[in-house]
């Protein structure tokens, strides 16, 4: 059909997500959301010594201030999709790769788990498979029909909800329009219980991402690497968490 | 020699490819004999069994109670239509054998490629003419990018690349 000519699909989009760090209350909605959303698999308090969870979303937490005076701050820490991702050129298999949307793309089938791109990923937010996920009856009832459930020996990450950009763009270009702004709603966004998440489209001036972007708040992890990132975070103020 | 040798085993691979092939695009087993000829040719639309194909990823399969509401009164000796009555008496659902499926890291929307204007018949083949469904190609990825590849220049980018399908 005609409709489908100047519609989404053809407009330029960079999603982006903001992360409001005087909202954040460290209460870890967002990592629960984001394992029910994308059936990533618990590992255990003992793998997890060893330093292979698979959250998609680490909050880190950092302490400010000296005793008596000390506040909890809290960072959430996801795959930041870098427009200059350390993470694409070192796999030789090309499973992640850069698509015209500004996301990092992995693809599941194609990974063969050199996991150079974990070496590489600056963030330390890619996770791998140590071992075939495991999940207990009756877990396996809410695994999510739109993700994969990744096997053993792959490498994996946070997609922005790639699921949810799509079928959204879907349902909106069957009705003839483009997405509205703040309608494509990542998991952890839409959990968020303080509202310190965003997500949207940067290429869009008016769109609220872009707005708080400009903001004077606003800064991105790690910039003297030169990865640009898509995950923007703001702080400025005090908090009182 | 070495020449047998050889011919023995192209031969040997060739046939492995070829029942290969033939068991791929070989009609499943299905509890109940179901014939889409017969419906097709009655005049059924395809979305009238399969009516989620427009509006959602998955065309669906019609229930048990879609059947029967023609088959309490339509076609009753038929010993296909009896299978069927003998399940919903049962009050048990009927164990379809899927014939087209994508492996489960590829998403695939029907509602997408409706809205595009395909067929049905663009991917399934002409299955009103087969008494017993069966696949009409092997749905890989190759064959995917062979329509995906041909479409306007500004939608190709989108089209070919991996996130589209893969999930």
């Amino acid at each position: 059909m005609v409709m489908d000519a100047n519609l989404s699909v053809e407009t330029s989009r960079r999603w982006v997500l903001v992360v409001d760090l005087d909202r954040c209350t460290g209460c870890q909605a967002c990592v629960v959301a984001c394992h029910a959303e994308n059936n990533v698999p618990v590992v255990g308090e003992k793998q997890a010594g060893y330093g292979r969870w698979m959250h998609w979303i680490i909050i880190q937490r950092y302490w400010e201030g000296e005793y008596p005076n000390v506040k909890a701050r809290f960072m959430p820490v996801m795959c930041q999709q870098c427009t200059e991702a350390p993470c694409e050129p070192v796999c030789p298999v090309f499973a992640t790769y850069h698509n015209e949307e500004g996301l990092n793309a992995q693809i599941y089938n194609r990974c063969i788990g050199t996991r150079f791109c974990g070496s590489a990923c600056p963030y330390k937010v890619r996770t791998y498979n140590w071992y075939a996920p495991e999940f207990p009856e009756p877990l396996t009832e809410q695994l999510n029909p739109d993700v994969t459930v990744r096997t053993r020996g792959i490498m994996e990450k946070c997609t922005f909800c790639i699921q949810r950009i799509r079928r959204i763009e879907i349902d909106a270009h069957a009705a003839g329009r483009i997405p509205a702004d703040g309608e494509i709603q990542p998991a952890c966004v839409q959990t968020c219980p303080s509202n310190g998440l965003f997500f949207g489209n940067l290429d869009d001036p008016d769109s609220q991402v872009s707005q708080l972007a400009r903001g004077r708040r606003s800064f991105r992890l790690l910039p003297e690497l030169g990865t640009e990132p898509g995950v923007i975070y703001l702080k400025g103020g005090e908090t009182n968490v | 020699m070495t020449r047998r040798l050889l011919l023995f085993f192209s031969i040997l691979i060739l046939a492995a490819v070829l029942v290969t092939r033939a068991q791929v695009l070989a009609s499943p087993e299905q509890p109940v004999a179901f014939n889409h000829q017969i419906h097709a040719q009655a005049g059924v639309q395809c979305l009238f069994c399969h009516s989620s194909a427009l509006r959602a990823d998955i065309a669906g399969i019609p229930s048990m109670q879609k059947c029967m509401g023609c088959h309490t009164i339509i076609a009753t000796d038929n010993v296909a239509v009896q299978v069927l009555t003998s399940y919903w008496k049962r009050k048990e659902p009927i164990p379809w054998v899927r014939v087209s499926w994508q492996p489960e890291f590829v998403y695939f929307s029907h509602q997408a490629h409706l809205r595009t204007g395909e067929n049905c018949e663009t991917c399934h083949g002409d299955v009103g003419r087969m008494p017993l469904t069966r696949p009409a190609v092997k749905m890989d990825m190759g064959w995917c990018l062979d329509c995906h590849l041909l479409q306007p220049e500004e939608k190709v980018v989108r089209l070919a690349d991996c996130l589209t399908c893969h999930k």
